[in-house]
């Protein structure tokens, strides 16, 4: 039993979600730019030198910013503790890392003598803006855990523990990130070819599956029954596939002679939350229209067709499709995978954000609750619509792409339609917001007068 | 009167079949019409957390119950019906 009188640390206030959020849009609308200026050579390989600088704006330019500012929203309302100080953590991490992220991009492509400055210029952001972020939410989980147990309780909230994994997987992939570049500096760390190959693996893998996907499935345990009144996860799914995932992913850092093994271990792992979380969308009670879900399925869907596509015979596949099998893996999983799961979760969280920081005067002032608008005036439905199916086109033209490299010029241009159109929808349901600010300052004013 | 102080009035929702932010509105607009003799008992199928702080802030108390995994009670309250809650929610433990 949970008595009044528990201390909780507040959410944070609106501006330190949306921050992330916002500037991971506009990240997306200069990686358009980008792409349509390295021209064709960008996709010839994996290793590519604005391939590498693509990859990581993606991953750290708009995947980890959007986790980031969703993490720091999510533990004060799944765990009931927020972080401490989070505008400090916010308004300190969000420059960094971007700035970080800049410079990681220039440093992958520049060829100047000032390209050994800019990394490690790029690594010093992260160490700083990393290194505070984890630190504080790694805060937030010792107060979790020490709470539980001094209830005698022994934690086993399932999107609690997936966080926590997917915190040291953050923490894992920097580390190894760091090592990469200090190799790349002419520290020669590493001893063999063979090693630096390994630990690029470990680190894609670390980020990709251990910090992105891990903290997604993490999120959708929370949030899939929150939004859509579906039934919770079986155990099997919420408890046990998070900890296998994680184990697997220990085991290939010291058994590097088993990593085929154990990456096929975690995409059938993937594979099987896969099939719960389509089982559990399937289940939900109210079975409407929803973009969101849609961005769900489409995750799901392309999922599956990644790991059939690892596991089929190389004589099945088209000599083209055969040569760029990693290119076309890693594309598939950012673009349909990662950022299907984004797109539907930050369609939803923007109006529900929003509305719940509106809403939460309302029990001070009850009289404010006729100013508040509809959640769905917040968001409109058609343009989540187009911006879903343009998100598809987009895709559909990035594998192209990978194939076809003379038609880079196709895929930037509908990346950046497809994410100014996600500007322009958030820029409306912040104008909706501020113009109901106002109006509740109105309100309160003139109480505040009459009293 | 009973043996713990003046009864009150328990007003019960079920809110635990509403997609988030739907629970923390219904609660809103039944507290604003419940009366200084009533109080408020929730059925919610997890632990709002940001409702707990909000409550707070604005003098209510509150007290929550996990039956099941799915299923939390929450009496919401005034502080002139504290002793009466608790011992209702105590019985209710103790059953």
């Amino acid at each position: 039993m949970n008595i009044s009188g528990l201390s909780f640390s507040g959410l944070p206030p609106i501006d330190i979600p949306f921050r992330f959020f916002a500037s991971s849009i506009l990240f997306v609308i200069g990686l358009a730019f980008f792409i349509f200026f390295s021209g064709e050579s960008l996709w010839l390989s994996r290793w590519h030198p604005s391939m590498l600088a693509l990859t990581h704006g993606f991953t750290l330019g708009v995947i980890t910013p959007v986790m980031m500012g969703a993490l720091l929203q999510m533990l004060p309302v799944v765990g009931g503790i927020g972080v401490k100080n989070v505008s400090r953590v916010g308004r300190f991490c969000h420059p960094l890392h971007f700035i970080g992220t800049g410079l990681l991009m220039w440093g992958f492509v520049s060829t100047s003598s000032m390209q050994p400055t800019i990394k490690i210029l790029a690594i010093a952001c992260f160490s700083l803006s990393f290194s505070y972020y984890i630190f504080a939410i790694l805060c937030v989980l010792w107060q979790y855990f020490n709470q539980q147990l001094s209830q005698n309780i022994i934690s086993k909230n399932p999107t609690i523990i997936a966080i926590t994994y997917s915190l040291i997987a953050l923490f894992i992939t920097f580390v190894l990130g760091v090592i990469l570049q200090s190799q790349s500096l002419g520290l020669s760390i590493l001893q063999t070819a063979n090693v630096e190959k390994f630990l690029t693996n470990a680190h894609a893998l670390w980020g990709g599956l251990g910090w992105m996907a891990l903290l997604i499935l993490a999120v959708s345990l929370q949030v899939i029954p929150m939004f859509h009144v579906a039934p919770s996860f079986h155990k099997f799914s919420a408890q046990f596939i998070p900890v296998a995932l994680f184990i697997t992913l220990v085991l290939m850092l010291f058994f590097p002679l088993a990593f085929e093994v154990l990456l096929s271990t975690l995409l059938i792992l993937f594979l099987l939350f896969n099939g719960a979380l389509l089982n559990v969308i399937w289940q939900r009670k109210r079975k409407i229209p929803d973009t969101t879900i849609n961005c769900w399925r489409l995750a799901a869907v392309a999922l599956t067709s990644i790991v059939l596509f690892y596991f089929s015979p190389e004589h099945w596949l088209p000599t083209d499709i055969r040569a760029k099998q990693s290119l076309l893996l890693s594309a598939a999983f950012i673009y349909f995978y990662l950022l299907s799961i984004i797109l539907g979760m930050l369609l939803k969280v923007l109006p529900f954000l929003s509305y719940t920081h509106l809403q939460q005067r309302c029990l001070v002032n009850f009289e404010v609750m006729s100013l508040l608008p509809n959640m769905h005036e917040l968001l409109s439905k058609k343009m989540a619509n187009a911006l879903f199916y343009c998100h598809i086109f987009t895709g559909v033209s990035l594998m192209f792409t990978v194939l076809r490299p003379e038609f880079y010029w196709l895929f930037s241009t509908l990346l950046l339609i497809e994410f100014s159109l996600f500007f322009v929808i958030m820029l409306r349901t912040c104008w909706i917001y501020y113009r109901c600010s106002l109006k509740i300052i109105e309100l309160e004013d003139k109480v505040f007068e009459n009293n | 009167m009973n043996n713990f102080g003046p009864a009150f009035e328990r007003v019960i929702i079920d809110v635990s079949d509403l997609p988030a932010p739907e629970p923390m509105t219904k609660i809103i607009q039944t507290l604003v019409t419940i009366t200084t003799q009533q109080f408020l008992l929730v059925h919610h199928r997890r632990e709002p957390f940001p409702l707990f702080e909000k409550l707070t802030s604005a003098g209510w108390l509150y007290s929550c119950q996990q039956q099941t995994p799915d299923d939390y009670q929450i009496y919401i309250y005034k502080t002139w019906q504290h002793q009466y809650v608790t011992q209702l929610t105590s019985i209710k433990a103790d059953d």
